[in-house]
């Protein structure tokens, strides 16, 4: 009696896509973790920026986001570089991506209704954790994370598994 | 064994099994993180109370009319009237913050300079003699500050000066904690001019 070789479903661990996926985690969970610390350590400053926004009027989001957005995204930086739950934490950072640039768009709109300047030639510092930016790059940028963010949820390289080294 | 997906090449996102799982995933992510989050900001001494408000409106109550006390005896014109009307509080000079840091009661602190920027920028420069308190972390230094304010007959705010408005934050709180308004005055120049104006002559932070 001979029984067929089983054929084994999953994608070779270290194929290059497996390789890329690797790295954009990496890179974007790098990424978050640098700018969320660069807020925690001075979450009063955020607060302060967060506050020019104008979005939330009441004290208690306004430092509730303030206060814990940061160590969230620590936290999703660390999931994302350990590769723990990759896909979860990168569906909630693409989310986080895309209500920073919708933030940061109304933020220089407004800027540019007051200084009449050309939109692209607005400058300001949108609390992100990297200092004054020119709003265009800083989209430009955002779209950049929210893409590998949308692909590392999306990939088939992604692990079909909460532990990605599975 | 916690697999995620069934074995497919396709795309996990596309099985509606898959995308479940995904929002799961998610959401357990998001509370995890929440949680983390609550516990870091509650540890973390530079973490903020959820529940205050550190930007209060100002009070209908300015005390422009009335005459408080000049910190400084200086020939400068009182700056009572030249406060801006948006402000709770009376505005000085440079002038008369550095006619105030020369004066005997500046010395036995019945005149008060507080700084109100982070411990940090104070460590690394602040204008002579001054008491810094941050409205920010105000348990660290207000069991020193407070009863200080009480005391004084005078008290000049200031931070970094421009667009920086801790100054007048930290002097409502001030106020808030009992300190009569018409001895607070706020130096809008702040540390930016103290320092550009005339560093040279400004002995070195003690």
């Amino acid at each position: 009696m001979s029984t067929a070789p089983a054929l084994d479903p999953r994608p070779r661990p270290w194929s290059t896509g497996r390789l890329i996926h690797h790295g954009g985690r990496i890179l974007l969970g790098a990424f978050l973790i640098q700018m969320g610390l660069v807020k925690a350590l001075d979450p009063a400053d955020f607060l302060k920026l967060l506050r020019e926004y104008h979005l939330l009027a009441s004290p208690w989001p306004l430092n509730a986001i303030a206060a814990l957005l940061p160590w969230f995204e620590i936290f999703c930086g660390l999931l994302l570089v350990v590769g723990i739950v990759v896909r979860g934490a990168a569906l909630i950072v693409t989310t986080l991506f895309l209500a920073f640039s919708l933030a940061i768009l109304h933020r220089a709109l407004e800027l540019q209704a007051t200084l009449d300047l050309p939109f692209c030639a607005i400058r300001f510092d949108c609390g992100c954790g990297a200092g004054e930016i020119l709003v265009c790059a800083k989209l430009l940028e955002n779209l950049t994370w929210f893409a590998l963010a949308s692909w590392l949820v999306i990939s088939r390289h992604a692990p079909r598994h909460l532990l990605v080294w599975r | 064994m916690i697999d995620g997906f069934s074995a497919s090449a396709k795309s996990p996102v596309g099985k509606p099994a898959g995308l479940h799982r995904l929002v799961l995933e998610s959401w357990v992510v998001g509370g995890f993180g929440l949680l983390l989050a609550l516990a870091a900001n509650a540890l973390s001494p530079r973490g903020l109370a959820l529940d205050r408000d550190y930007f209060p409106p100002q009070t209908a109550t300015a005390p422009l009319q009335s005459p408080a006390p000049a910190p400084a005896p200086t020939p400068q014109p009182a700056p009572v009237a030249d406060s801006p009307p948006t402000h709770d509080f009376r505005t000085v000079t440079r002038d008369q913050v550095e006619a105030m840091t020369r004066d005997a009661k500046f010395v036995t602190r019945k005149w008060l300079l507080i700084d109100a920027r982070r411990p940090e920028l104070h460590h690394q420069g602040h204008i002579p003699g001054s008491l810094q308190f941050d409205r920010f972390q105000p348990g660290q230094n207000l069991a020193t500050v407070l009863p200080a304010c009480l005391a004084a007959e005078s008290i000049v705010i200031y931070c970094n000066g421009g667009a920086c408005e801790d100054s007048h934050f930290a002097a409502r709180m001030l106020r808030d904690f009992g300190v009569p308004t018409d001895r607070i005055a706020i130096y809008e120049g702040g540390f930016f001019e103290w320092q550009s104006n005339a560093s040279s002559k400004s002995p070195p932070a003690p």
